[in-house]
């Protein structure tokens, strides 16, 4: 496979060039595209390994070649008090946030780049890590990317290329399995809908793409981003296709390209009441010891529907709400966010509850309304959890304990 | 082991060992894996310790994983493995 020249390449970009051509090859590209931008996902400090990475980038004099935004990173740099893990963490994670804005990168410090002003057009050919990203940078919006992972993000970002294989090539875009699924009458919001069809999809599909028929008119762009986010978590989803709410599938025709699927998968009432209900690994009336939200981080919108679930009376637990600094700074500047903290909110920025130490007390269970938080937390923190919609968690925080509607 | 499992960390957890010295000498797949290729790249560039990857046929494997112990010789882009105290 043909190396491309790099014009005025520098040392950084030929090491670059060098990783991601062998890289080509082991994935079957024909060649390279040039990307309109990258989303790295290299704050998150794994090891030595992942500052030796970018200071010998930085060594050899190396500056990103598109715009760049970067994923959540170890430390909330706004609220730096909020952190509760070691001091060498500390230092090591807040230095290779600071290295990566040295390369170039924009300090987005987000999960949800696709909600900042750098969200890709439709049809963009983009470079992109993060599995919650990715699915809905193709899903929803129609930009084209492979899930791309550690270094691999970031020599995209520093070369300006891709390999051209897999979601960069229209015929690769087609959905294989039609997914059909029944929502419970006594569901009202989408938001359940969304999370139960994308575990479904995460656990029975693979890497085939699905489309799902089923979902109602008003599911919400926030709501395909819960289902992209707990599909991309308990499964290897890069892309999905939700019939009639996505830009490559106004309908099943166009969906699967005019060819007919090559599976159908049906997921009844009972089944999706089953999904909700094996996300948490607590039963009712278990006391809480914090709620958490914004995996991946809250939006705006998802904040004013928050906000009128609040009310004065402080409640007994924390609720944590990740976000992005965008989102912190609209909150400070319009006065929202004394509202908030006033109703018991800690709003935390930069980073995320479930990958850093934010939470003190892990003596109870945490409930959230994220099937992404849900699958990652206990593992990750070891505790128990309780999944809800947003109505539940409040009222839950209210009560100390986990409450059902 | 056959094939990875398509978690995008796992370059990083992988460079993480070799630099520690914890990785194994050599990983035998019978699939290519971007992933696992891509650690074993980045810290042979930053820190020249060296993890063999190696593709096999399927038949090959099932021989190779059969094997209480193995010898590996890898140079620039071919590598040989032998089977010691075979059972």
């Amino acid at each position: 496979m043909d190396r491309p020249e790099v014009i005025n390449g520098g040392d950084a970009t030929q090491f670059c060039m060098r990783l991601l051509a062998r890289f080509g090859e082991a994935v079957g590209a024909d060649g390279f595209i040039e990307i309109e931008q990258a989303h790295v996902d290299g704050c998150l400090y794994h090891g030595p390994v992942s500052l030796d990475f970018v200071e010998r980038l930085l060594t050899l004099g190396g500056r990103v070649k598109v715009p760049t935004t970067l994923n959540v990173g170890s430390i909330d740099l706004i609220h730096p008090e909020l952190f509760a893990g070691g001091e060498p963490l500390r230092t090591a994670g807040t230095r290779l946030m600071a290295a990566h804005e040295e390369l170039g990168c924009l300090p987005t410090f987000t999960c949800a780049p696709y909600q900042t002003m750098f969200k890709p057009r439709f049809g963009a050919q983009i470079a992109w890590g993060e599995s919650n990203a990715i699915v809905f940078a193709n899903s929803v919006l129609g930009a084209r990317t492979n899930r791309y992972g550690d270094f691999i993000d970031l020599a995209c970002a520093m070369t300006g290329l891709a390999p051209n294989y897999g979601l960069h090539i229209e015929i690769n875009r087609r959905a294989r399995i039609l997914v059909e699924i029944e929502i419970p009458d006594e569901w009202t919001e989408a938001a359940l809908a969304a999370v139960a069809a994308g575990h479904a999809i995460g656990q029975q599909c693979g890497d085939m793409i699905p489309a799902i028929a089923g979902l109602p008119a008003e599911t919400s762009g926030d709501d395909l981003k819960a289902l992209g986010a707990v599909a991309a978590s308990a499964g290897a989803v890069a892309m999905f296709h939700a019939i009639g709410l996505t830009p490559e599938a106004p309908d099943r025709r166009t969906a699967f390209h005019g060819e007919e699927p090559a599976r159908t998968i049906r997921i009844d009432a009972g089944e999706m009441r089953g999904i909700i209900a094996g996300l948490s690994t607590v039963a009712a009336g278990t006391p809480i010891s914090a709620v958490c939200l914004g995996t991946p981080h809250f939006s705006l919108a998802e904040f004013e529907r928050l906000e009128k679930l609040l009310d004065e009376e402080r409640p007994n637990v924390k609720i944590f709400v990740n976000t992005a600094r965008h989102v912190t700074a609209e909150l400070e500047r319009s006065g929202r966010m004394e509202a908030l903290k006033a109703g018991g909110v800690v709003v935390v920025t930069d980073t995320c509850t479930y990958v850093t130490a934010i939470l003190r007390d892990l003596s109870g269970a945490v409930m959230t309304n994220s099937g992404k938080w849900a699958y990652y937390a206990p593992g990750n923190l070891g505790v128990e959890v309780a999944f809800g919609s947003l109505a539940e968690c409040v009222a839950s925080a209210r009560a100390g304990k986990v409450v059902r509607s | 082991m056959r094939a990875g499992r398509g978690s995008g960390s796992g370059s990083s957890v992988l460079a993480e060992a070799i630099r520690c010295g914890t990785a194994p000498s050599a990983i035998v797949m019978t699939s290519r894996d971007a992933i696992v290729m891509t650690g074993a790249l980045v810290a042979a560039e930053l820190y020249g310790r060296h993890c063999a990857i190696m593709l096999l046929e399927e038949a090959d494997w099932v021989i190779g994983a059969g094997w209480r112990m193995a010898v590996v010789e890898a140079g620039e882009g071919l590598a040989t493995i032998h089977g010691k105290n075979v059972k």
